[in-house]
């Protein structure tokens, strides 16, 4: 019941929002719309589609052929409806992620009766029970549906939303172990912002262990179902353009070579404005590595025991290091943290990041106002705020991490801090 | 004396004929009222141009070179300060956009024609002192319905591809351009009506255009044969309080008389619009050759003709207002129109043209927006009279921009109803640019250039253009057509673009980076190392050791 | 236990591949990123070969044949001209000696004129081919060695000999002029003349001051393509000529002459001083806009003075007034002009109009023109008859000696290009040379090695054409504006860009390279020990 009356709040709120005098405002602010995911370009682009002018020839559209055309059927049969599908599809979003948060739960509690036996006698009080799991689930729930970053994020009509659906339902579908349903949309996922490809690890792993069997039979299976989803969604977005590959420019070129400078609230808008030509390849290859392929692999054979938690730190990480970052990531990432928060009293610096949050989500419009309006501040200024924020993230994920080596430390050898009777202190060698 | 003038005048026009080319000269003085005056003077000289340009007699060498070398049909180029006020001046002979604007067709072999047009800027730029190497794939268009060569063109042969428009509003012109365009012509400077055009005077005006345009003319009625024809032409206004009196004279417009016409030219006149005497009556001195009243579409002009010699007298013509005290009212010709640039802050803007048509009949006309390659403008936005989706534009014509590879192109076909004033407007958003694509003067802002309006007008009111088939100034006389085709640039605008600190780059790369090191290295740590209990009290580090070195030493 | 040790084992192998993984990234694919996006672009260049120009035989070959009435004559011509010839190290004469038939010596000594005699030779011998020669004897003749315009010298005897190689050398060969053309400080034949080039502008400009006080009846396209243009046919074989002309009226000069009076029908002469010439050249280019053609340009101006300015008379540096029929000067490097002044009688009629003497006009440009091409004044030899000119078409063995000259100039100057070229690139690596350069300069080198083959076996032409194209090569890598692209990026800067990003990550990286590198070293050992 009470949940029924969140979601019916919660949807509440992002109706009347949407139909607000100042959603203009909303929609164009930066940090809820990156030229990838804005509506006022998905609007351009639909009306270039409609007019039979092909939406990839100038530089305006980034979205994927499939949600050029998908968008077209609805604005052109149901206009008026649509601020009712965005908010419906949030509220889907924060639905999925309920169930999927369940599932984990479900799951957790399953590893967590089978390495009973190796934690520590004294630190057995630690385990969790019941009634503090669920309650995690429904603090899941409320963050996505209450956090400021999601209800703007969908009051500005933002495709993100749509990511974010396709991102819970994939994770939904690998912990229920639906291996198809899984894999289909990471693959629409990926054709849409590319970066949730880094999904595919926790969820072979997840799909692993939920169905038992053979381990590697099923990552082989899973990574061929996704790759040739992702083909497919290629193929076909290629076949809506006339056969023509020319998209791809537009929107894997696009996330990948960088070439607007719009300001948003991750990294690269400024470091690249600033970098002199000759280097701008390498350091394009540096920040891409970096925020695609330098951390998977580590990660994954550190957390492998964690798939969820694999899950979360990928997600962060790519929305912190991701070339067009937007605040809908954020929410997004920031409702799957309910689930560790038992890990939250072993974390040293919530204050300071909760306040970093706060503060610099505060000062960004403002600085923001003062740049572009004002013409009283500079360019310097909006970057400072954007740095702290994205200092904020990473101190908030590293300190998760930290908080979750500690506890499995303190899980297998109890929290007495001794060594020979000597006291000691928990350091990484 | 005058037997003795005829036959120099005989033998001139003899040996010019001869050698096949003939120039002419004339100036074309209009007062603005109430408070301008527009003087135009036009340098024509004809080529038959079945010989190639190797061997040139009166045209200009290099010109004629240029334009073989490149193959280019028609050429238009024009170097403009000022912007022209249509609403109250009326319609001048040849509209230019202010900035440089070159605008050229091929012919028809040219393989590939951006290559060419390239080249035929570079070529341009060294010859006449202008920047327009600056013209590249990212500011040139090809418009489809707002121009049209005003030459003979061949049945069936596709016109638009083969025309390339490109436009520098950020161009200045002075001296340093006047003198290589003076250097074109047969006469120079010495002699002649181009010895009026000291720079010291026509670029301390409110408007001044100087332009070069070649053109293929018919030579026979059929037009088998062509002749090749080399305008140039100099656009000026002047405000009465630049000379300092509502009396204006050569002396006091151009710091001198005129020395007598070109020996070269077979023909100098000196048109003088009369018109306005019958309401604001003045003296015209010296008394003209001949008074010619012309009628063309529903308007009447009386034109005062001088036919100049070459004898090297000095002319000074001059008018001497009878009354004072003036108080006119202008009307606005048909069709005129203002644009200008909405929004503040340095986030999201538009531009809007008001298109206002004075006649009693619709007129259609063709608008060219030509937006830079950093100002993209967003076509769902483009709303005329307030609606999306209006029944005014008959057609339709959009090219996206890529960045830094080539702007926005759109062009409409409007029909503006009678009478009213229609309203286009289209939303841009600002664009940020790498800081080593800032002007030097990064806060000076950024020129948009003027949008091309292009109508057959029905009407002749405040309308002085020559003739498509005509040449010489006297073929606007009672040169009554059904309509009369113009090409109006509206003015231009300026934005400022957001600018990043440019002091900056080594610090930003220092920052950023940091941020990005801040992540690697405690995830680093976690994957690579493993929590163990260290006892306290275990040999301290190098710092430690130093500390310790200092507390000693206070002690 | 047991089971935590192989976890142990499990844990800290994890750890060791998570290192490896972070290693690979950054080492195995970010060091090759890092070198392959900011190199500068280079392309190979044959730096070996460039520097080795100088072993390159540099000899033209030249075929040489000398008729003589009888044996022993023909041996001590021959002797003789090889002797005067070892020591040159640009031309190599390839001598043939022949025994004139009887035939032909009879016509020989029965025919009155050279030009008859020439026929003759002609009809026996090929004289059309180019680098071959022939020297012939024949007695009557009044002069010591006779040469006209056809590749035949004709000689007396042998005590000819000192004429014959003093003809040979000045005149035929121009030695003088071919080692000139490959010396590196510019001899006055190589300052006059215009630098190599495959193709030419020639401009006749008409300069009339006062077109409305006097009418000059010119027409210059019949006079350019006429006159200039039999020449230039001649030298096609050479380089391709456009013809132009141009009328430049009222252009205001003033030659500040002084009134002189003197004793001609004019009474007077306006005297213009030899230093003031040059300044003409400057109002003249000006208004005859050279700049905007992409060939180079031969200027020939014929200035043609007004009616109260005649008669225009040079004055030399001492004052004196050059004494000759038309007054015309020449500026190296650029072209000529020639002073015109009407007559008295033209001025004085009512309407002044005259008409320029074409064929003196035409002559003198030719002479010029001749001089701004490259062939050299010919020296008086005494025994020596030179027969002048008749037309405007150059002498035949003129058009050789210039195909000669050329090959060496054009050969000599694409070395030395290349060889500064070569030079820059290799000491500074900041240079970009990017695939157009590398082609135009692989392609340079190899004609250049292809022409000195071809020069030494003698085949002019093709020599010629491959010297031009290694030139047009050389000329066009040297002129590349691509070059000076990264020319002004410091190397500390790049340091300045890269340790903010890279330092902080190379660091626990190379750090745990030491951990990773035991544990692979202790992994193999282990797993050597239980096998």
């Amino acid at each position: 019941m009470a949940i029924l009356l969140k979601f019916f709040v919660a949807g509440l709120v992002r109706y009347w929002l949407i139909h607000l005098d100042y959603w203009q405002t909303i929609a164009n602010r930066v940090e809820i719309a990156t030229p990838l995911n804005s509506w006022k370009r998905l609007v351009e682009g639909v009306y270039l589609y409609d007019r039979n002018i092909n939406p990839y020839d100038g530089d305006s559209f980034h979205e994927s052929p499939i949600m050029l055309v998908f968008f077209h059927y609805l604005m052109k049969k149901v206009p008026y409806l649509l601020p009712l599908i965005f908010t419906v599809l949030d509220l889907l979003t924060a639905y999925l992620l309920y169930k999927t948060s369940k599932s984990f739960i479900r799951i957790f509690k399953e590893s967590q009766e089978k390495h009973v036996s190796e934690t520590a006698d004294e630190s057995k009080s630690m385990l969790l029970n019941d009634t503090q799991l669920d309650a995690a689930s429904e603090y899941v729930l409320s963050v996505y549906l209450f956090n400021p970053y999601s209800v703007l994020n969908c009051a500005g009509m933002t495709t993100t939303v749509v990511q974010n659906l396709l991102v819970a339902t994939s994770l939904w579908g690998a912990s229920n172990g639906q291996r198809m349903l899984a894999c289909v949309f990471v693959a629409l996922a990926t054709h849409q912002a590319l970066y949730p490809v880094l999904l595919i690890v926790p969820i072979a792993i997840l799909l692993a262990d939920v169905n038992k069997g053979c381990n590697k039979c099923s990552y082989i299976r899973t990574l061929l179902v996704f790759v040739l989803c992702w083909g497919f969604l290629i193929y076909i977005s290629a076949f809506i353009m006339d056969g023509s590959y020319q998209y791809v420019y537009n929107t894997y070129g696009f996330i990948l070579t960088v070439p607007d400078l719009k300001p948003n609230i991750g990294l690269f808008w400024y470091f690249f404005t600033e970098m002199f030509e000759h280097f701008r390849l390498l350091f394009v290859c540096a920040f891409q590595i970096n925020a695609l392929a330098l951390y998977v692999v580590p990660l994954t054979l550190r957390f492998k025991k964690e798939p969820v938690l694999l899950a979360t730190v990928l997600i962060a990480l790519s929305t912190i290091f991701r070339s067009y970052p937007c605040i809908g990531d954020v929410g997004f990432y920031l409702a799957l943290l309910p689930m560790w928060k038992h890990l939250f009293t072993f974390m040293q610096q919530k204050f300071i990041v909760g306040c970093a949050f706060i503060i610099t989500s505060a000062l960004g419009p403002t600085v923001w106002h003062l740049w572009i309006y004002s013409g009283s501040a500079n360019a310097n200024f909006f970057f400072g705020v954007t740095l702290s924020f994205a200092t904020a993230q990473i101190f908030l994920i590293t300190d998760l991490l930290f908080a979750y080596i500690k506890r499995e430390f303190t899980l297998k050898h109890g929290s007495s801090r001794q060594v020979d009777g000597k006291p000691a202190k928990l350091v990484l060698r | 004396m005058t037997c003795l003038l005829l036959k120099f005048m005989v033998i001139i026009t003899t040996v010019s004929n001869v050698l096949g080319d003939d120039f002419k000269e004339e100036i074309f003085i209009k007062p603005l009222p109430p408070t301008h005056l527009y003087s135009y003077f036009q340098f024509v000289t004809l080529v038959n141009s079945e010989k190639s340009f190797a061997h040139s007699h009166l045209s200009p060498r290099s010109l004629g070179e240029i334009i073989s070398r490149f193959q280019v049909d028609e050429l238009h180029l024009t170097l403009t300060e000022g912007q022209w006020r249509h609403k109250q001046w009326g319609y001048p002979v040849i509209d230019a956009a202010p900035g440089a604007e070159l605008y050229a067709w091929f012919s028809q072999e040219v393989t590939d024609i951006d290559d060419q047009w390239r080249k035929l800027s570079a070529t341009l730029s060294g010859l006449f002192c202008a920047s327009l190497n600056f013209i590249d794939n990212f500011n040139t268009v090809t418009p489809q319905m707002a121009l049209w060569p005003t030459g003979p063109v061949k049945g069936n042969t596709n016109v638009t591809s083969l025309l390339r428009y490109a436009s520098l509003p950020r161009e200045i012109v002075c001296t340093e351009n006047l003198t290589p365009w003076k250097k074109l012509l047969p006469c120079e400077s010495s002699r002649g009506f181009s010895a009026l055009l000291n720079s010291r005077m026509i670029h301390n005006t409110n408007y001044h255009s100087i332009g070069v345009h070649v053109r293929n003319v018919c030579a026979s009625k059929d037009c088998t044969e062509t002749l090749l024809e080399i305008k140039q032409t100099v656009a000026l206004v002047y405000d009465y309080k630049i000379i300092n009196s509502y009396d204006w004279s050569f002396r006091k417009l151009f710091g001198q008389g005129l020395p007598g016409a070109c020996p070269l030219s077979s023909a100098s006149t000196i048109y003088v619009d009369i018109t306005s005497n019958d309401t604001q009556p003045f003296k015209l001195t010296p008394p003209p050759d001949r008074i010619v009243l012309s009628q063309r579409g529903g308007s009447d002009t009386k034109l005062a003709v001088y036919d100049i010699k070459a004898d090297g007298q000095m002319v000074n013509i001059g008018v001497k207002q009878d009354t004072k005290e003036k108080l006119q009212l202008t009307v606005p010709p048909p069709l005129h129109f203002n644009r200008y640039v909405l929004g503040y802050g340095k986030e999201f803007g538009g531009i809007v043209t008001d298109l206002v048509n004075n006649y009693w009949t619709a007129i259609d006309v063709v608008l060219l927006e030509n937006a830079p390659w950093w100002l993209p403008i967003q076509l769902s936005s483009l709303r005329i009279n307030g609606e999306a989706e209006s029944k005014l534009v008959k057609s339709m014509f959009y090219s996206p921009g890529r960045s830094r590879q080539k702007p926005y192109h759109l062009e409409l076909l409007i029909k503006l109803p009678p009478r009213s004033t229609t309203t286009i407007t289209i939303d841009f958003e600002f664009v940020f640019l790498k800081w080593q694509e800032y002007p030097p003067d990064a806060n000076h802002g950024f020129y948009i250039g003027s949008a091309l309006i292009s109508a057959n007008l029905p009407t002749a009111k405040n309308y002085t253009s020559i003739p498509i088939n005509g040449i010489t100034y006297d073929s606007v006389i009672n040169a009554s057509k059904p309509w009369y085709p113009a090409v109006f640039r509206t003015n231009g605008a300026m934005v400022s673009l957001p600018t990043p600190d440019f002091s900056m780059p080594y610090n930003v790369i220092c920052l950023a980076c940091t941020v990005v090191a801040l992540a690697f290295g405690p995830l680093h740590n976690i994957c690579t190392k493993e929590l163990v209990l260290k006892p306290v009290g275990t040999p301290v580090s190098l710092t430690q050791k130093l500390l310790n070195l200092f507390k000693r030493k206070k002690d | 236990m047991s089971k935590q040790e192989p976890k142990s084992e499990i844990e800290e192998s994890n750890r060791m591949w998570a290192s490896a993984s972070f290693v690979g990234v950054l080492i195995i694919i970010g060091l090759p990123l890092w070198w392959k996006t900011t190199e500068v672009y280079r392309v190979a260049l044959p730096y070996d070969k460039i520097s080795s120009f100088s072993e390159l035989p540099s000899i033209i070959t030249s075929e040489l044949t000398v008729l003589a009435n009888d044996e022993q004559s023909a041996s001590e011509i021959v002797g003789a001209i090889q002797k005067a010839f070892e020591g040159e190290d640009i031309l190599k004469l390839k001598i043939k000696k022949t025994i004139i038939s009887d035939d032909l010596h009879r016509t020989l000594e029965s025919v009155a004129d050279e030009q008859d005699a020439i026929e003759e030779v002609g009809a026996a011998f090929d004289l059309t081919q180019h680098n071959q020669f022939y020297v012939v004897q024949r007695r009557p003749l009044f002069q010591d060695v006779w040469l006209g315009g056809e590749r035949v010298m004709f000689f007396r005897d042998t005590k000819a000999a000192p004429t014959l190689i003093q003809a040979l050398k000045h005149w035929v060969y121009q030695t003088k002029v071919l080692s000139g053309a490959r010396s590196s400080v510019a001899d006055s034949a190589r300052r006059t003349r215009f630098p190599p080039g495959a193709a030419y502008h020639v401009v006749l400009s008409v300069v009339h001051p006062k077109p409305d006080k006097l009418s000059v009846d010119f027409d210059a396209e019949e006079a350019v393509e006429d006159y200039i243009g039999s020449f230039v046919d001649e030298l096609s074989v050479l380089h391709n000529f456009t013809l132009k002309s141009q009328w430049l009226y009222l252009l205001d000069f003033d030659f500040q002459a002084k009134e002189i009076k003197d004793k001609s029908e004019w009474g007077r002469h306006f005297a213009v001083r030899q230093e003031r010439l040059h300044l003409l050249l400057t109002s003249l280019e000006e208004r005859a806009a050279t700049h905007v053609s992409e060939l180079p340009t031969l200027n020939l101006a014929l200035y043609a003075a007004p009616c109260h300015a005649a008669p225009l008379i040079i004055h030399d540096q001492r004052g004196q007034p050059v004494q000759s029929p038309v007054q015309a000067f020449m500026s190296p490097k650029w072209g000529g002009v020639v002073l015109a002044s009407p007559g008295q009688a033209e001025c004085q009629a009512p309407q002044p109009r005259w008409r320029p003497n074409v064929r003196v006009v035409m002559g003198t440009f030719i002479s010029q023109l001749r001089k701004l091409l490259g062939i050299a004044d010919t020296p008086s030899i005494p025994g020596g008859f030179l027969e002048p000119l008749r037309s405007v078409t150059p002498r035949r063995w003129e058009v050789d000696s210039l195909l000669r000259l050329r090959t060496v100039e054009q050969l000599t100057s694409a070395e030395r290009t290349l060889q500064s070229l070569a030079q820059l690139l290799g000491e500074i690596s900041n240079i970009v040379i990017n695939d157009e350069v590398g082609a135009s300069i692989n392609s340079a080198v190899d004609s250049i090695q292809e022409a000195s083959e071809v020069m030494s076996q003698g085949h002019l032409v093709e020599a010629y054409r491959v010297s031009l194209k290694a030139h047009t090569a050389a000329e066009t890598a040297f002129m590349e504006p691509s070059l000076l692209a990264l020319l002004y990026f410091p190397d500390d800067q790049k340091y300045a860009i890269y340790i903010p990003l890279f330092l902080p990550i190379m660091f626990p990286v190379i750090l745990s390279l030491k951990n990773l590198f035991l544990w692979f070293r202790g992994k193999t050992v282990q797993k050597e020990k239980t096998e």
